[in-house]
């Protein structure tokens, strides 16, 4: 009864080939009933920190994971450098490409707070944020030390309008370190960059250069099971064939034997199939519904945040087309 | 009719069992999952969905019923009111995740 189940709702992943890939008739997709996933349907945070979450979904569509993925790379809104005016650049680097690299930097800021810019108007404080840089590299020296960085911590911030009530102190707009400051250019002593530079807010879909995450994946949960018992210079070879952390040696009656400690951390590689002796000691195998998801942020929302807004999205999304319909079929 | 620019557009049909919508401004982010949860309906034949052009961002969903009793419309909205209802749970699913991440973590 387990095996059936397991086939049922695996992916086995074979040498050459992947099999029990199709999810069956639609109407046997418990995951897909509602009921059903308001019962079962679990999220497991497995990480926590200030730049990444990692967390498992289960009892879930892979379709659904999919589009939460896709939503956080290309639909959550951010401020981005979007036009930037450049009043002097004798620096080595040409316009075009210090603009380019000060478009890529993120900027630390609740895009919350801003509206999307129409094309043609002024920008005001509801849509744009404005920087001003200007940094001269001392004229004279010939030492190493006399050229000088130009990082996103040379960047000051000019409010517009009333921003300067918007954003409580410590908590001003600024471009995110990593690490520490982003080098944008290197000055020679007597070069100077003076230039302004405003944000816009618009997402991923746009310009990679909106996009809140570093990036954002999801894994299906691996299985491995040891159809018999691998031990001595075979397990050694067998542990090698995972990432570290997947299958671990104990000893037994004087014997190294290979046990399965966590198959989470397994990339479903393969290389246990090289040796011909361990390929059919191995199965190898995937959740259909139960997938591990990674969100890393690039530093201007937090990773909860992130995954909350792409959810946000994912509701409002289904709303107005829902509303949508309604107003159209008033029309017809 | 309106312009090009309305969330959702018909192409003409005389059946209204049968019907193939135009999501404007959408892409496999809610086509492939609202195409799962449509086709799990009982009363679909058959619901799919394709993008026309990869440069014009849009799809074209068709839903078929299984009678004309059944209309297809009614179908996408039950489709996309479960997806809501779907994402408004997991919402509250994973609020409720971190909130006990944070309390195992503190001890």
């Amino acid at each position: 009864m387990e095996h059936f189940d397991r086939l049922k709702s695996r992916i086995i992943v074979e040498e050459h080939s992947l099999t029990n890939v199709t999810t069956g008739h639609p109407e046997e997709r418990n995951v897909l009933k509602l009921d059903f996933f308001k019962k079962n349907f679990k999220i497991n945070v497995l990480s926590l920190d200030e730049s990444r979450i990692v967390f498992e979904l289960i009892n879930i569509e892979f379709s659904f994971v999919n589009a939460l993925r896709r939503v956080l790379l290309s639909e959550v809104p951010t401020m981005a450098f979007d036009r930037i005016v450049i009043l002097n650049n004798t620096s080595v680097l040409q316009d075009e490409i210090l603009a380019q690299r000060i478009g890529l930097c993120p900027v630390k800021v609740d895009p919350d707070l801003f509206t999307e810019r129409t094309e043609g108007t002024e920008p005001s404080e509801k849509d744009a944020l404005e920087f001003k840089l200007h940094i001269k590299c001392e004229k004279g020296g010939k030492r190493e030390s006399d050229r000088r960085d130009v990082t996103t911590a040379d960047f000051v911030w000019v409010p517009l309008g009333d921003q300067a009530n918007m954003f409580i102190e410590g908590e001003e707009p600024c471009l995110v370190d990593v690490e520490s400051p982003i080098v944008l250019t290197k000055l020679l002593p007597g070069q100077e960059v003076d230039l302004i530079a405003q944000c816009f807010k618009s997402n991923g879909g746009d310009h990679a250069k909106f996009q809140p995450v570093a990036t954002a994946w999801y894994k299906p949960l691996p299985q491995i099971v040891l159809k018999r018992r691998i031990a001595g210079e075979a397990a050694r070879r067998l542990q090698s064939c995972f990432s570290p952390g997947v299958i671990d040696i104990h000893v037994e009656n004087g014997e190294e034997v290979a046990r399965v400690a966590n198959p989470r951390l397994d990339t479903i590689s393969r290389n246990v199939f090289k040796y011909d002796d361990l390929s059919d000691a191995v199965e190898l195998s995937m959740a259909k519904d139960h997938f591990i998801f990674t969100v890393e942020s690039t530093g201007i929302l937090s990773p909860m945040d992130l995954v909350k807004r792409a959810i946000r999205i994912l509701i409002t999304k289904a709303q107005r087309m829902r509303h949508e319909l309604n107003k159209f079929e008033d029309a017809s | 009719m309106e312009g090009a620019e309305r969330k959702i557009a018909k192409v003409p049909s005389s059946d209204d069992s049968c019907v193939t919508f135009i999501l404007n401004d959408e892409t496999h982010t809610i086509g492939q999952p609202l195409h799962m949860l449509i086709n799990n309906q009982p009363e679909v034949e058959f619901a799919g969905y394709s993008v026309p052009h990869i440069l014009e961002k849009k799809i074209n969903f068709r839903i078929q019923t299984k009678s004309q009793d059944h209309l297809a419309v009614d179908s996408l909205r039950q489709g996309l009111s479960d997806f809501e209802r779907f994402w408004r749970h997991a919402d509250a699913t994973f609020d409720n995740a971190v909130q006990r991440f944070s309390n195992s973590t503190t001890h």
